[in-house]
């Protein structure tokens, strides 16, 4: 663990909320179908834990695992979270951290990402799982999971636009866990597909991955503005819609954004973060 | 220990058995299995294996080689069954084939295995598939893939709907009861309780975790979790059979539930 780390003991989840989350919230929550779905969803959630979760997956603890536990306690405690998730592991590749659960928090981590992200990755991964959980996120992704086809279309596409914007909340969470735009950046790179072991000789240091973030998206404006098709607008129109995740290039972009912004990270760190061991 | 012959009825879990009697007692099972040769089916099946894996040779890996044909002997089989590689990570060890069964094997598992014993109990018990005729049976569920892809019923979803879970369910039954047998194959070929144990864990954590749990050990630190699933409440048990129905693994906690009964039913050391 770094000295140098910051922790937020007063941290609330508006002052780093994403603002496109709370027009869709509202629209969501306002309807009564979905708040008897969000019950259902929970209940469901509770079942799939005590089969599938505990049936296949293996809990991790700080015995077998002290690194994962002793990182997630420190997230936790970053973040100002106090109940702190179980952690299973599993055999899979499609998504690294699976934060789950409603009232019983389980987080799902694959056995790869346990094996090949270092620890500020780790941080950076965990502070993303914990921000789902202290905004509420696990709870509206429950639906998705859950109860998918009972969603009338009309609130299916606020709740799928509320989802994408959660994912820029807490991509904002990650940063302030592990308070590296070089580790943030290496996992969404490794989303992108560049392979950690490259990544980490590219993006060393915070400056290094400002220069190279700023490149990569300037690369990805060039080639939008070579695509300006109809066509292309109304598929970039139809995923906006319709996808549970955003592109992987905005996502990071955001991020980049509110890091680079005197209003954003750098004003939460200075204006809420408390040096670790200091008095509250 | 190689000096010993055993038979699918000294492993085979008995729910795994009363399924492959009934399908060995098919009478149509024998012109079946005729008629997959005669036109060919066999042969593309074949061809579709060995054109996409790697076929592990004598001048290869003599070591697995040799364990395969010990494997055989072991299990009772006249030939040590052909092993082919495959690349994919999340594929494990199976049986395939008909006349001529063989083992497929993933890197991904392959590079889990650290040591000797370990390799050696993987390649037994799935010898031990091949002698139980578990190969005949995946071979068979090859086949009814590509049929549900070609015949009209594609194009009736809702029949499709229903037949589908229904035919599902009783090959996932199969499939989950089928993996307890290799367990317990696996048990007999290294007599090694601990390392049974944590073959079932093999594709499962990472090897750095795997190492910390002293897996069917007495500090064993998963005998909590499988506790846990055990004793769940009747809703969970609920949750656990109707989930047990749309997946073809079976539980980790029941695994290890029914090799600790076999080991014991043996009068085999825990340690």
């Amino acid at each position: 663990m770094k000295d140098e780390f910051y922790t937020f003991p007063g941290l609330q989840m508006k002052t780093i909320k994403h603002p496109d989350e709370d027009a869709p919230l509202y629209q969501v929550l306002q309807n009564k179908t979905i708040q008897s779905l969000l019950e259902k969803a929970n209940n469901m959630s509770a079942q799939f834990f005590s089969a599938v979760i505990l049936g296949s997956y293996i809990e991790l603890s700080k015995d077998t695992a002290p690194r994962l536990f002793e990182i997630l306690q420190d997230v936790c405690r970053i973040l100002n979270f106090p109940e702190q998730p179980r952690i299973f592991t599993c055999h899979l590749m499609e998504q690294a951290v699976i934060p789950c659960g409603n009232k019983e928090k389980y987080l799902v981590i694959s056995d790869y990402t346990a094996d090949e992200f270092n620890e500020e990755e780790l941080y950076y991964l965990f502070g993303n799982a914990v921000t789902m959980y202290k905004a509420g996120h696990t709870d509206l992704a429950n639906l998705l999971n859950f109860v998918s086809g009972q969603i009338p279309l009309p609130l299916r596409l606020p709740l799928l636009s509320y989802l994408r914007a959660a994912d820029l909340t807490s991509d904002r969470g990650g940063l302030l866990a592990c308070q590296s735009l070089a580790a943030a950046a290496r996992c969404h790179f490794h989303e992108l597909g560049l392979p950690l072991c490259e990544s980490r000789k590219l993006l060393r240091t915070d400056e290094e991955a400002e220069v190279y973030i700023k490149d990569y998206l300037s690369s990805v404006k060039i080639t939008e503005a070579e695509n300006q098709h109809l066509f292309v607008h109304f598929i970039k129109g139809v995923q906006n819609l319709t996808y549970y995740e955003g592109p992987a290039n905005k996502m990071l972009s955001e991020l980049y954004e509110w890091y680079m912004d005197p209003r954003g990270y750098r004003r939460i760190l200075r204006t809420q973060g408390r040096p670790r061991g200091a008095a509250v | 220990m190689t000096d010993h012959v055993y038979v699918p009825a000294d492993f085979q879990h008995e729910t795994d058995r009363l399924l492959m009697e009934k399908v060995n007692e098919s009478s149509t099972l024998e012109s079946l299995r005729q008629f997959l040769a005669d036109n060919h089916i066999e042969a593309i099946y074949k061809y579709y294996y060995q054109s996409s894996y790697i076929n592990v040779t004598k001048e290869m890996a003599p070591k697995i080689t040799d364990m395969l044909e010990r494997a055989a002997r072991m299990f009772g089989l006249e030939n040590p069954p052909r092993l082919y590689l495959t690349r994919d990570y999340l594929s494990g060890a199976s049986v395939n084939g008909s006349s001529e069964p063989f083992i497929l094997l993933s890197t991904d598992l392959l590079s889990r295995i650290d040591d000797d014993q370990m390799l050696w109990g993987v390649l037994a018990s799935q010898t031990a598939a091949i002698a139980a005729g578990h190969h005949f049976m995946n071979y068979l569920l090859w086949i009814k893939d590509r049929v549900e892809e070609l015949i009209p019923l594609n194009i009736i979803p809702k029949v499709q709907e229903i037949l589908k879970p229904l035919t599902s369910a009783g090959l996932n039954k199969w499939a989950q009861w089928r993996t307890c047998s290799l367990d317990c194959a696996f048990y007999l070929a290294t007599q090694n309780f601990p390392l049974a144990v944590e073959q079932i864990f093999l594709q499962r954590m990472s090897n750095t975790h795997k190492a910390l749990f002293h897996l069917g050990k007495s500090e064993d630190k998963y005998l909590k979790q499988k506790e846990e699933f055990m004793n769940g409440s009747v809703l969970s048990n609920v949750s656990q059979t109707v989930n047990m129905f749309l997946r073809d693994d079976a539980w980790l906690p029941v695994r290890y539930r029914e090799l600790e009964k076999f080991v014991n039913s043996k009068g085999g050391s825990r340690e």
